[in-house]
């Protein structure tokens, strides 16, 4: 019914039978028709609160809709054993939602010790804000998701919550990580550890890479140990303490890890 | 427009950002507006002189009543949106019935 008002020419320049169009294509799973659509919307869209809403709408449609639009999508980094998965806004609102809504968009299973540690509601609401906020800003410099990599016979398991605090700021960046609790003592820490290390210094203005750990944490400060980390003195926390690898480091270490 | 009224406290965020009718809190609806609109719906449509706006205010109140989004009786709006249009036809009313019917038949329907 839409598409024949369409096709009669009228409508064209109302913002809201464009945002319809796009809400019912959103339904029917037609992402890039979606995308379309809501773009039109923004595009005649005057009222502020409006504009925002068809800018949230957009932001969390699927990766390939966001492909058709030209919007950056962030390249998975692998390691040896394991696969990192940038967080996009669409899988932070399903997550939200019900966390076993993310198992289908990562093809990955989720198990009961899902969400680890740190990375909580109130992680995972910050970075959907910030994501919603400005998505080029933040895409690929919030939360990770790591899952094992596909092996012959086993279905590709989430295991960890990892990632940086937010994009460069003085030549810095932060990482996080948290490892469910039955995929501990098997390593992957120190995997996470060196993709994230290596894909924050592929970007020129990033010289430093911080993490901050529990004083009594031994396990962690050894991952960052492992991996050409120093320890550079107290955290932000009374507990905590700073670690830090640098840019100039990696050269004379011949490349590091 | 005691029936717009009636949602307003729903109708958006603290800060100001829209809420759809969808996934307000309709706890939060005024009760007593709306049955107090619902009430001058009925007298209107009864008088059987009534025009677009007495439709357009029997859709609201259609709404008003539902307890939630799929609880809202889309039938009833598709019928009215069908007055409306031989009422006072517009690609407005079109658009607007064709969400109804997308709610009421699925969004295939809505679109094609």
């Amino acid at each position: 019914l839409i598409d024949a008002l369409f096709a009669r020419g009228e409508l064209a320049h109302y913002p809201l039978a464009h945002s319809a169009r796009a809400d019912l294509c959103r339904r029917l799973g037609m992402s890039a028709d979606a995308a379309v659509s809501y773009r039109k919307a923004l595009e005649l869209a005057r009222q502020e609160p409006e504009r925002r809403f068809i800018q949230w709408r957009l932001a969390e449609l699927s990766e390939p809709a966001q492909r058709a639009l030209g919007a950056r999508v962030i390249p998975n980094v692998r390691t040896q054993r394991l696969v990192l998965v940038a967080a996009t806004l669409e899988h932070i609102v399903a997550e939200l939602k019900d966390p076993g809504r993310l198992g289908p968009l990562l093809g990955a299973r989720v198990t009961e010790g899902w969400p680890p540690g740190e990375y909580d509601r109130a992680a995972m609401m910050s970075f959907r804000s910030r994501l919603r906020e400005d998505p080029p800003r933040y895409a690929g410099w919030l939360s990770w998701y790591v899952m094992t990599a596909e092996a012959a016979g086993t279905q590709p398991t989430l295991v960890a919550a990892a990632g940086f605090m937010g994009p460069p700021e003085n030549g810095a960046v932060e990482i996080g990580y948290s490892v469910i609790p039955e995929a501990r003592s098997l390593g992957y820490a120190t995997e996470i550890v060196e993709a994230l290390t290596r894909r924050a210094f592929e970007v020129e203005a990033v010289h430093r890479v911080v993490a901050e750990t529990d004083a009594s944490n031994a396990s962690s400060q050894r991952v960052l140990e492992r991996n050409g980390f120093v320890r550079v003195g107290a955290g932000r926390e009374t507990t905590s303490v700073r670690y830090e690898k640098t840019r100039s480091s990696l050269k004379t270490n011949g490349g590091g890890s | 427009m005691l029936l717009h009224e009636s949602r307003r406290a729903a109708r958006t965020t603290a800060d100001g950002q829209v809420i759809l009718l969808d996934d307000q809190n309709r706890t939060l609806w005024n009760h007593a507006l709306i049955a107090e609109g619902s009430a001058l719906v009925q007298r209107a449509l009864a008088s059987r002189r009534f025009g677009p706006y007495t439709i357009q205010a029997a859709i609201a109140a259609v709404h008003a009543e539902a307890a939630s989004a799929t609880a809202t009786d889309w039938a009833q709006i598709v019928g009215l949106y069908d007055v409306l249009m031989r009422a006072d036809p517009s690609p407005v009313v079109e658009l607007n019935r064709a969400v109804a019917v997308a709610m009421r038949d699925g969004p295939g329907l809505g679109l094609h």
